[in-house]
């Protein structure tokens, strides 16, 4: 009898063990809104752990760390979210709620106005939807050619005359814009401090002197690995070395 | 070690039978040296056995024993093996000493081992009684000398050990062989000059020269005895070649060290003594629970960066400890701040300069946020530590600093439509969208990739199809060549209709028209040359038939024929040219080669 229930036991571990995402997913929520948000982290940690990744995940578990008031793990899966989906108005709004929690005001340095509407344009959408574009501008595009060359009416050749270099600029930057933001969402050079206090320093070496200090939840820039260490680029345009285990990359 | 290499050795050897002896790793010795006594059981059942009696050993010191070791072998099926018993022995005296036997048990039968005659001389005598000597004499000449300047001890007073090398000798530069080890201690090695310069020194009565090889600031981290290891150096000495002497009076005199100056180098292992400090608890120690074990002679002073703060911004607290003594073991106790204001995990900074008494500072930078506005005090920052010259316990107390923290911004938002803004994070997403793996790369999937390809290739061919169509209709002979059986055929239809009203002029008109027609298409004959020999040998020239020209050639005489000159109508003759010309047409268009793509190649 006694063997039975530990075969019992057993067998139910290895349900739990084989849990579907999706019921997972959901228990972790009942756990948040029941105000368990460690519980919560760990079943969505699990989740990671198991090779899922989604908004709704990345963003879920931010809150999870927010509630606990571990701002640096919190910046690190808004962040993460946002990789995803740069336009979701809720990640954007709890993240800048966190940063505000943060003890580190950086102020980031303006960006030059070309590139910060590059960034913004390449922003608007996924690499994937800017690729769906470029085929399509590239169809009508053949297609006004065609129709340009073979047309025997003036009228249509005066119309489409100015409309085919229109259409191939259109062209060039939307492929452009897929391939700058499949970039943005594959790199591996952005990070966020998640170790609590890190003392920045000069060098990479022992003999290194501290420049500054920041805390969890800075955003910033991978510019260099060497010996456990990584260089940093912080928003506001200062940089240094840290100890590659206080930092976590997005 | 040893007792490993008597397990190999044994297993080495094949027994079957049983057997039982005594050895000893050596029959002479010194009184100061230990040998080794082993009674070893070979056989087919070594677990079997019971009741091992040792000899009577009360003529030597037991160092250790008996020392049980096992070995165990198959050859072909059958397991044999061996058990020793061994013991480290030192002897008490000098003089000829007899190890009586031993005894065990094996499956009923008792073995005995035979008695071994050992004996104990004076001294130590070895093998290399020449090289013992030379490391003899040379001991007196060259030693190393650890020295602590105090042998008691509190518990983090630092102790500073040296090691110093005294010699006689010429000295090669040495390696070390085994750096000490500091148990129980936080060590840190002082410094000191590059190079070892030697002094001289009387000691013992004998004038060395001295040199400091090594040095070492030791803070005892526990209470007890405590030992610092040897440190040990290989050092090559040169030492002037012995000879022989024979007697001769001037190989005495040329043996004199002035003229004979041959050397050799020898290596010799130079070993310190082991120096053991008595560590004691500080005293007074149970009654102060704020001692951490810092012990020296400190100083603290505590800074803050600024006094007046907006809310959530930092501030900058740093703790700094500077003075003597385990400077890299301090620790600060952990002080109360106000509940509104948030305390990260301190940086740790610190620097030791290592001359003579360890000295430096540690730094604790604590970064704060005050968390509500207001009028704010940090506490007095309390460190405890026992000051080693004046032999007490001294409290050094931090100042209270004020802090004014005034209202920051508050956070607010730009895309903040609703007009009231959300104080707090919105909650979880219910939406289940679980995705596995990376995103991959739009300009690598496959998908997007042959949707990329429809368009293109689309265009491409478009753009071929044109142009083959430009090229067919831009060259009039291959609109000829294409065109011909058409053109034939509409003529046939009217010749038809002809046929049908019974008006014959007309209508072998249209039939003749039709066939020369079609062949001066077909086969680019100009009219103006259009003979029965051109066409016969053009047609020739195009086909594989040659009966299809003969055939051709006749009814085109025979139409003429009749166009020229008509007969009265036959009955049925005009349907049966009629037949004769469509079927002609279609034969001849069969038959006639004609290839389109060659042409527009052409």
């Amino acid at each position: 009898m006694k063997l039975f229930l530990v075969f019992l036991l057993f067998s139910f571990n290895i349900i739990l063990a084989n849990d579907k995402p999706e019921e997972l997913f959901y228990k972790a929520g009942e756990h948040f809104s029941q105000g368990e948000f460690r519980q919560a982290a760990t079943v969505y940690e699990q989740l990671l752990s198991d090779g899922y990744n989604s908004k709704s995940l990345y963003f879920n578990l931010g809150n999870c760390y927010f509630r606990l008031g571990n701002f640096g793990y919190a910046v690190l899966y808004y962040e993460k979210a946002l990789k995803i989906d740069p336009n979701d108005r809720e990640v954007i709004h709890n993240l800048k709620l966190t940063n505000a929690q943060l003890a580190d005001k950086i102020q980031a340095v303006p960006e030059f106005f070309v590139y910060k509407i590059w960034n913004n344009t390449a922003e608007l959408t996924s690499s994937y939807s800017w690729y769906w574009l470029f085929i399509l501008f590239l169809t009508i595009m053949l297609i006004a050619i065609v129709m340009f060359k073979y047309s025997k009416m003036i009228s249509v050749k005066k119309i489409l005359f100015p409309v085919i270099p229109a259409l191939a600029t259109l062209t060039i930057l939307s492929l452009s814009l897929s391939f700058y933001k499949s970039g943005l969402e594959n790199a591996t050079n952005q990070a966020v401090i998640t170790a609590n206090s890190v003392r920045v320093m000069n060098a990479a070496n022992q003999e290194a002197t501290p420049l500054f200090t920041i805390h969890e939840g800075v955003k910033v820039s991978i510019l260099n690995y060497d010996a456990g260490s990584v260089q940093v680029l912080l928003p506001d345009g200062r940089s240094g070395w840290v100890a590659e285990k206080s930092i976590t990359i997005i | 070690m040893k007792k490993f290499l008597l397990i190999f050795y044994l297993a080495a050897i094949t027994v079957f039978s049983q057997s039982f002896d005594a050895t000893v790793n050596k029959n002479r010795l010194g009184l100061d040296d230990y040998f080794q006594v082993s009674f070893t059981y070979s056989g087919t059942d070594v677990n079997g056995l019971k009741n091992f009696r040792a000899p009577d050993l009360s003529n030597f010191i037991i160092a250790s024993g008996p020392n049980q070791s096992t070995s165990m072998q198959f050859i072909n099926g059958q397991m044999s093996g061996s058990r020793g018993f061994s013991y480290m022995l030192k002897p008490k005296a000098t003089g000829q000493f007899t190890i009586g036997s031993a005894s065990i048990e094996s499956n009923g039968v008792v073995f005995t081992t035979k008695p071994i005659v050992v004996n104990i001389e004076k001294g130590s005598p070895q093998s290399t009684q020449a090289e013992n000597d030379i490391n003899k004499e040379i001991a007196q000449d060259l030693f190393i000398l650890a020295i602590v300047d105090k042998n008691t001890a509190l518990k983090g007073e630092q102790v500073t050990v040296t090691y110093k090398l005294y010699t006689r000798l010429n000295l090669r530069s040495p390696q070390v062989d085994k750096l000490p080890s500091y148990q129980g201690f936080w060590a840190e090695d002082l410094d000191l000059p590059q190079t070892i310069t030697l002094e001289r020194e009387n000691y013992n009565g004998k004038v060395y020269n001295t040199g400091v090889l090594k040095r070492a600031a030791l803070f005892p981290t526990q209470t007890g005895d405590l030992k610092v290891t040897p440190l040990s150096l290989k050092i090559p000495v040169m030492i002037q070649k012995k000879k022989k002497t024979t007697g001769n009076p001037f190989e005495d005199f040329f043996d004199d060290p002035f003229f004979n100056t041959q050397t050799e180098t020898v290596e010799y292992l130079a070993t310190s003594n082991t120096v053991s400090v008595k560590v004691l608890p500080v005293p007074g120690e149970e009654s102060y629970k704020d001692f951490t074990g810092a012990i020296g002679n400190f100083d603290m002073i505590v800074s803050i960066d600024r006094n007046t703060v907006k809310r959530s911004e930092p501030l900058i607290l740093k703790v700094r400890i500077t003075g003597y003594g385990n400077v890299k073991l301090l620790e600060l106790p952990a002080f109360e701040l106000p509940a509104s204001i948030e305390m990260y995990d301190p940086v740790i900074t610190d620097k030791i300069n290592r001359i003579n008494r360890v000295n430096g500072y540690k730094e604790f930078e604590y970064t704060l946020i005050p968390k509500s506005a207001g009028e704010f005090e940090i506490p007095a920052i309390k460190f405890l530590f026992y000051d080693i010259e004046k032999r007490e316990f001294v409290e050094k107390n931090s100042e209270p600093i004020k802090i004014r923290v005034e209202k920051g911004p508050e956070f607010v938002s730009e895309d903040d439509d609703s007009g009231q803004f959300q104080k707090d994070i919105y909650g979880i997403k219910q939406s289940f969208d679980l995705v596995k793996g990376n995103p991959s790369l739009p300009y690598l999937d496959p998908v997007t990739i042959s949707f990329t390809a429809i368009p293109i290739f689309a265009f491409i061919g478009f753009l071929f199809y044109m142009k083959r169509r430009e090229r067919i209709y831009g060259d009039t002979n291959i609109m000829r060549k294409m065109f011909a059986d058409k053109v034939a055929k509409a003529r046939l239809k009217k010749a038809a209709v002809l046929l049908k009203n019974g008006v014959p002029d007309p209508f072998y008109i249209e039939i003749t028209a039709a066939v020369t027609g079609y062949l001066e298409d077909k086969l680019l004959i100009p009219k103006s040359e259009f003979t029965h020999e051109v066409v016969s040998s053009t047609l020739n020239a195009n086909t594989d038939d040659p009966e299809l020209s003969q055939k051709t050639v006749k009814f085109i005489e025979k139409s003429e024929f009749i166009k020229y000159a008509p007969v009265d109508d036959i009955p049925g003759q005009m349907n049966q040219i009629y037949d004769e010309a469509s079927s002609l047409i279609s034969e001849l268009e069969q038959k006639i080669n004609f290839d389109l793509k060659a042409e527009v190649v052409k």
